[in-house]
């Protein structure tokens, strides 16, 4: 009965819970894979990165400042968080080939916030940015953005496109536009500064 | 007693309750492929194939339904009951007999793979070597000590014990054989190491400067990377804080009753008794297009001292102590000519490896069986017409 006070009095107070669970296999193995290392740094575990220039497996570009770059997931092969806020994120995506082409990949972008898809026309009619050794289009376009469970209400997206012979390259800037908009010099400046390595 | 048990009988060994067993397995099917669209294979095959119940929602209308489970469970019993013990048996049923043997091998076989099963990856780049495939959903914490010959000691905490240390809760983890207690919390079943911006706050602890955000989960399970905050609890009381995350390089080290300690969060291991190492992957792609035609691995298998080499390749899986490593897939994705690549080879430990196939001979050799007898029948009514 006791118990069963504390319990409900525990619960009704909303403690932590925190129970010992035994830990029971233990087992002793040999890596064959090189190992880890020990006393990592957060950074080296985590693969985070501040400004500066940098590079990932066939890019060269230098981080603006304010930028931090986190680890990058399957889709996202450089990956940066803008002025450190979790919602605001500026990612590179490489795919081969055309990647699906360059209008397609816009409208999908632009459907994102809910904005009207562009015509081929208006494609070509887009703003252009010096990068990767040729001009990127600037895709930009503003409204409530979804993808997947994440939303974003007055969010501004800003993407950049260009077209490789053979490698599609994908910059897409999203977030809150109060935070968007401040960060699109940055934004340009870091597609000036991608170069193809290798 | 009597009664109950004919009542039993009538009932489970009814052929409108197979019917009734089987439009429900297409229905959930049906509903269960639809699902996949927004909840990704693994949620669903845990929601609509592997659950004894479910709760459909139709739009806003919540629609209670037997899980595949439960409706595979109770057609085992009625194919049993109905097909078997209640059956005629002669010669005129013998090759219905079989055929529903053969659908009750198939079923345990099912059962079997459920539950006593278990399958991950081995991802390889060429001269990596493993001695472990891992899981590509379930997580679990090891605490390691470097036995310093080469070797470490593990004590490995499964996923049950610390996935429900999330919000006020947290799970304590402790051994005899460790000088601490690892105290989990904020567990997070897909999230990201953050920098910690001096422009927001974050309602989790920060440590080092980083913080664990969490994310929404994704459909595709295998792509959520778990998550968690741990505190080393020594016996003086002396507390060191970490964050575990699911795709770190190296895990955490903590430094406890005067030894190191690595604290990792990586998904679930299973040893393999023999050591595998990709020698040599190769893709050959479709003319003109970066779309592979096949891939294979030629890999080494190494017991002890001997080593023996083997292809693996789509349809050529390697069998070896109880292990099925199919060739699965490659990447890095979007390679260009001359980038490494990896090689993902599939694993299976299934004791019912081989039941589907003899299921299959049988419910054939069944059904041959009884259209044979069908048709010598039809022949001889013929003849005698």
């Amino acid at each position: 009965m006791a118990v069963l006070v504390w319990t409900l009095v525990g619960v009704g107070c909303g403690s932590r819970e925190s129970r010992l669970r035994t830990v029971e296999t233990a087992r002793v193995v040999t890596p064959v894979d090189g190992g880890f290392r020990w006393h990592a740094t957060s950074e080296e575990r985590f693969g985070l990165r501040g400004p500066g220039p940098a590079q990932v497996a066939e890019l060269a570009y230098s981080v603006p400042d304010g930028w931090l770059q986190v680890a990058p997931t399957a889709m996202r092969a450089a990956n940066f968080l803008v002025g450190g806020d979790p919602e605001t994120e500026c990612y590179v995506t490489l795919l081969a080939g055309d990647g699906g082409g360059a209008l397609a990949n816009a409208n999908r972008w632009r459907g994102q916030v809910g904005a009207s898809p562009l015509s081929s026309a208006d494609y070509d009619a887009l703003p252009r940015v010096a990068m990767l050794g040729g001009e990127g289009s600037i895709v930009e376009a503003a409204g409530t953005f979804t993808s997947g469970e994440r939303k974003i209400d007055e969010a501004l997206l800003i993407g950049a496109v260009r077209l490789l012979p053979d490698r599609a390259v994908f910059v897409k800037l999203i977030g809150p536009r109060a935070k968007v908009e401040p960060a699109r010099e940055d934004f340009l400046a870091f597609c000036r500064s991608l170069e193809r390595r290798g | 007693m009597r009664v109950l048990l004919d009542g039993f009988l009538r009932v489970f060994s009814s052929l409108a309750l197979s019917v009734a067993l089987l439009l429900m397995l297409g229905l959930l099917t049906w509903l269960g492929t639809l699902e996949q669209v927004d909840h990704g294979l693994f949620e669903v095959q845990k929601r609509y194939f592997e659950s004894f119940f479910l709760v459909h929602h139709a739009g806003s209308i919540p629609i209670p339904l037997p899980g595949a489970n439960l409706v595979l469970c109770l057609l085992f019993v009625n194919l049993a009951v109905g097909g078997m013990a209640r059956m005629r048996r002669d010669r005129r049923t013998a090759g219905i007999l079989i055929a529903h043997a053969g659908i009750l091998i198939l079923l345990l076989s099912g059962f079997v793979k459920m539950y006593f099963s278990d399958d991950g990856h081995v991802t390889l780049f060429e001269d990596q070597r493993a001695n472990h495939f891992e899981s590509y959903y379930r997580w679990e914490i090891a605490i390691a000590e470097d036995l310093g010959d080469g070797r470490l000691r593990e004590h490995v905490v499964p996923q049950e014990d610390f996935a429900d240390a999330q919000g006020d809760r947290t799970a304590r983890l402790g051994s005899p054989e460790l000088p601490f207690e690892v105290e989990v919390s904020h567990y997070m079943p897909n999230s990201r190491p953050t920098p910690k911006g001096p422009m927001f706050e974050v309602a989790v602890p920060v440590v080092d400067g980083v913080f664990l955000q969490g994310r929404e989960l994704a459909a595709e399970a295998e792509t959520n990377i778990a998550g968690a905050y741990v505190s080393v609890v020594e016996r003086d009381g002396t507390r060191t804080d970490g964050i575990l995350w699911g795709m770190d390089a190296h895990p955490l080290t903590v430094t406890a009753g005067g030894k190191d300690w690595a604290i990792d969060l990586r998904h679930e291991r299973y040893a393999m008794p023999f050591t595998i190492e990709l020698e040599k992957f190769t893709k050959v792609d479709h003319p003109r297009i970066n779309m592979p035609k096949e891939f294979s691995s030629d890999v080494a298998v190494i017991e002890g001292e001997a080593s023996r080499p083997v292809k693996i390749s789509m349809n050529e899986p390697l069998r070896e102590a109880g292990l099925v490593l199919y060739q699965a897939s490659w990447g890095p994705g979007g390679a260009r000519p001359g980038d490494r690549l990896f090689s993902t080879l599939s694993v299976v430990r299934n004791p019912a490896d081989k039941l589907p196939l003899y299921a299959c001979i049988v419910i054939a050799a069944g059904l041959v069986i009884h259209f044979t007898r069908k048709l010598a029948g039809y022949v001889r009514r013929e003849a005698g017409a």
